[in-house]
């Protein structure tokens, strides 16, 4: 899968969890899922797990830890997808 | 499937091995203080504490197993209460084991020396939310050796204080799952406590306050790994809770459930 389609799909997940839009809205890749869109720690498992639904993939708990960045989730998904 | 996590490093097991020998040769001094303040300067009670630790050794029985303690979360010094209501200080001296790791915020413990050395003796393990993988992955070996080696281990389930005043069955963190799913065997012991004039969450319950508990023994699986399981364990703990809180709001305050 290319970046561009998984960073579209991974902007429409991650959309609903997020207090602070503007990151998103920008195409800011390097924006903390936690710190700079406000998502709460908890959700980011709901996150991850999404992805995992949506793109048909498993994500183990060590590569799940290392998602802190929008770019780091399009990472993780684009290496499996 | 996960991976199997990776074991604890010589260093780790030599400092925590260091921790727990300071903290059982402190344990007279640390609980009674605690016990002290809380007990006469504060006026706390814990009703039918006797009764509680009794029926909690017999549903507990000699198994020697990891045990998990998740308690719902109103004040700040909820883990200080229940280390008092889990066992005597005699009791803690005995089997230092039954003595429960915490696994407090890193960032909620500021810099002071004398609140750091109190955690240390109290046998905290400052723990990094959302912190460097690295960093998360040493705490977590930390707190699955403790389990593995028959230690008690506290977190909270809800992973902060319940904002509401009520367990909060949606915005829940899923560290306990994940704890159960990778000790095998663990055991969950889901305590509420409560004290008669908590409304909500507060730093420190109100001075006499009485407190009471109910609690529930619990060997939650799932069938499946990784995330999703830790995510359905976590969710079965805090329900659990949940149901614990209506029981305790059917028994203490009718009206006001």
């Amino acid at each position: 899968m290319d970046q561009q389609t998984a960073l579209e799909k991974v902007t429409a997940i991650i959309k609903p969890y997020a207090k602070n839009l503007a990151p998103l809205e920008e195409g800011n890749l390097d924006a903390r899922i936690l710190e700079d869109l406000g998502v709460n720690s908890a959700r980011l498992v709901d996150i991850i797990l999404a992805f995992e639904d949506e793109f048909g993939i498993s994500i183990d708990d060590e590569a799940a830890d290392k998602v802190r960045t929008i770019q780091d989730a399009v990472q993780v998904v684009s290496a499996q997808a | 499937m996960s991976p199997t996590p990776p074991a604890l490093g010589h260093r780790d097991r030599l400092e925590l091995f260091l921790q727990r020998a300071v903290a059982w040769v402190f344990t007279p001094v640390s609980y009674y203080l605690a016990w002290l303040w809380m007990r006469f300067i504060r006026g706390y009670r814990i009703s039918g504490l006797r009764a509680f630790r009794d029926e909690l050794r017999r549903q507990l029985g000699p198994n020697r197993g990891p045990l998990l303690v998740c308690p719902n979360h109103l004040t700040a010094i909820d883990s200080v209460v229940l280390v008092w209501a889990l066992g005597s200080g005699f009791h803690y001296f005995r089997k230092d084991r039954d003595f429960v790791w915490n696994l407090p915020e890193r960032r909620n413990l500021g810099e002071g020396l004398p609140l750091r050395v109190a955690c240390y003796l109290c046998k905290c393990i400052p723990v990094l939310r959302q912190g460097p993988p690295e960093v998360t992955a040493r705490t977590m070996a930390r707190i699955r050796h403790l389990l593995a080696t028959g230690h008690r281990v506290m977190i909270f389930p809800e992973g902060t204080r319940s904002r509401s005043g009520r367990v909060d069955t949606q915005e829940f963190a899923y560290g306990a799952g994940r704890l159960v799913q990778e000790v095998p065997g663990t055991r969950v012991l889901c305590v509420y406590l409560r004290g008669l004039g908590q409304e909500a969450c507060s730093d420190l319950p109100r001075r006499g306050e009485t407190f009471h508990l109910r609690f529930d023994v619990l060997e939650p699986t799932s069938p499946n790994k990784g995330l999703r399981g830790s995510r359905d364990i976590s969710r079965r703990i805090v329900e659990r809770l949940a149901s614990l809180e209506e029981e305790w709001f059917a028994t203490h305050h009718p009206a006001g459930q």
